[in-house]
């Protein structure tokens, strides 16, 4: 449903993003990876139309993403930012009714449609206890998890989330990947960037590897994190599991 | 109690009826202490006694001036200060309010003003425009506050700079004193007219920012999540722009530099709105205008030997509240 043909993004003289060929299908859960520095959010910019490419194309079920009308985009997709600002001292409740705004005329109030989302999405993100919360004074796994929930009220049909693991303990961490899982059904789905190579490994069905604004592999997990692979791009030596999956590395 | 009624009608009513009792007030106080009813049915049966005279031609223009410019720097400062997601944003702050005075005390100096009436608040127009532009590209659009209030003093000075430059030059003392008077913000001898000069800019602006609440509050998250969700940050900043340009240079254009009040109402109500950037324009409006109203009595009651500009009382109560929020915002963000 959403195809980057070819993408590349120059800015400052600089290829960000190097003729890059992705693709999310229906009900997949895929995740994108990557070194530091690899062009992965700049893709994930790209993919969600808030940067104009300098080659190629993406589009959303057949439209180039940046001729849809900004209003129909925001309701089929959601993006989240890797560490979004929070400028008001507002409530978390508050924040995540905000992902309902795309479906909202300006006058309109909540009808019990919109109130049904927030609060399966404040429920899904464990986000229940901090409702009444000043979301400035959130710690920083809290406010991610908050951020999710506002994406998820939106109930897109594309998910694009920047590392929303990164600042999460490790039951949110699994908790998240469960929720982006059960997102990714019938005609949904997720890309999600990731550091964690074992919950991508473990939760995705795809993964993308990309080095230097370049794709250098994509496929099943297994392939993806191969051997070669990690010395490649990571310059980290994998060490063999009991199973097929790499589960431990250690410095090349 | 009184909880239940602010329950009942809300923030906004509440503030709908301190503006109603001000306005009253503004039209019963003065020198000449006024029986409204009396003077009312005399206006109003086309009788010509002192006290319907007052009323229609001195005291009803001043409220109503003062009604219209409160709105507008108390809608125009929650603006920007959710445009640019900064509680020190305002108006006079951002150099919007310098800039039309320093154009409108240009073609006050030269006297095209004189010319025809319109040309004074479109200067103050174009100048609020041209000062707001200067600091947004100097400070950018992400600004901390620190960046925002340079860009800001910079643009202040160079408008006084001017200003200062304006006076020293003026041809006569009478000259200076008037350019003065006029940079110290006043709402005495005003007409009807000068009423009926400044609405139709002034309303321009506030429609304008009809239905903009929703993006302010989507721009909570930052620009580039508020674009993600449909919001087009360059349009609703041109939007804001824009419409901040024409009712504050109307207003300034009409009474001159009052300051602060875009800065210290939005600031005040912003916790009675939950912090919603969209429900504190309206609420903002209504304050500017109590705030106004209540400064223009304030100037009419207080005894001094020269008569008290509205301007000056606004920045004596403003100031140490702007010293306030330096101080609070030094704790929270730096």
């Amino acid at each position: 449903m959403l195809v980057a043909d070819s993408a590349g993004v120059v800015r400052g003289g600089k290829q960000l993003v190097n003729n890059v060929n992705l693709k999310l299908n229906r009900g997949e859960l895929v995740g994108l990876i990557g070194p530091n520095g690899a062009g992965k959010s700049t893709l994930l910019n790209a993919l969600a139309g808030l940067i104009t490419l300098d080659q190629g194309d993406v589009t959303l079920n057949g439209t180039s993403i940046r001729r849809i009308p900004v209003a129909k985009r925001s309701r089929q997709l959601a993006w989240v930012a890797q560490s979004g600002p929070v400028n008001w001292p507002l409530t978390v409740e508050r924040i995540v009714t905000l992902g309902r705004r795309p479906h909202m005329g300006a006058w309109q109030k909540l009808t019990d449609d919109d109130t049904r989302a927030i609060d399966a999405a404040i429920t899904a993100t464990d986000c229940d206890a901090l409702r009444q919360q000043d979301a400035t004074t959130l710690s920083g796994g809290e406010r991610t998890r908050m951020l999710l929930a506002r994406a998820l009220a939106t109930e897109p049909k594309v998910l694009l989330a920047d590392e929303p693991v990164a600042a999460l303990d490790l039951k949110h961490q699994l908790q998240t990947m469960n929720v982006l899982r059960n997102f990714s059904a019938q005609d949904r789905c997720c890309l999600v960037v990731l550091h964690d190579l074992s919950l991508a490994a473990r939760y995705c069905d795809r993964l993308y590897l990309m080095q230097q604004g370049s794709m250098v592999a994509d496929g099943a997990a297994a392939e993806v994190l191969s051997a070669d692979n990690l010395r490649k791009v990571y310059g980290v030596e994998a060490e063999p599991a009991d199973g097929e999956l790499p589960g431990g590395w250690r410095m090349a | 109690m009184t909880h239940r009624l602010l329950n009942r009608i809300g923030i906004p009513g509440l503030l709908s009826l301190v503006v109603c009792l001000l306005f009253i007030a503004s039209l019963a106080i003065g020198r000449e202490p006024l029986p409204l009813f009396a003077a009312l049915s005399g206006w109003l049966s086309g009788d010509d006694s002192v006290h319907a005279i007052i009323l229609s031609q001195i005291r009803l223009p001043r409220a109503l001036i003062a009604l219209v410019a409160g709105a507008s720097l108390g809608l125009c400062g929650a603006a920007m200060q959710g445009l640019l997601r900064n509680p020190l944003a305002s108006p006079g702050l951002v150099g919007s309010a310098s800039g039309a005075a320093f154009f409108a005390v240009f073609v006050l100096y030269f006297g095209v003003s004189a010319s025809a009436p319109w040309i004074l608040p479109i200067a103050a127009m174009v100048g609020a425009m041209l000062a707001t532009i200067m600091v947004y590209l100097m400070a950018g659009r992400d600004a901390s506050i620190t960046t925002l209030i340079l860009a800001g003093v910079a643009v202040n000075a160079l408008a006084t700079a001017g200003m200062s430059l304006l006076l020293n030059l003026a041809p006569s003392p009478f000259a200076v004193r008037e350019l003065v008077l006029w940079t110290l913000g006043d709402i005495t001898d005003r007409s009807m007219s000068d009423l009926w000069l400044m609405l139709p800019t002034t309303v321009a602006g506030w429609l304008l920012l009809i239905g903009v609440g929703g993006q302010l509050d989507t721009l909570t998250l930052g620009e580039r999540t508020a674009e993600s969700m449909g919001v087009n940050p360059q349009r609703l900043r041109w939007r804001v722009f824009i419409a901040v340009s024409l009712s504050v240079g109307a207003a300034v254009a009409t009474v001159g530099m009052i300051g602060f009040i875009g800065l210290v109402v939005p600031h005040l109500l912003r916790p009675y709105v939950n912090y919603q950037p969209g429900r504190l324009l309206l609420v903002s409006a209504l304050g500017g205008s109590a705030m106004l109203l209540a400064a223009d009595i304030g100037v009419r009651i207080i005894p001094t030997d020269a008569p008290l500009k509205v301007g000056v009382l606004t920045a004596l109560v403003g100031a140490p509240f702007f010293l306030r929020l330096i101080v609070q915002s030094r704790r929270e963000y730096l």
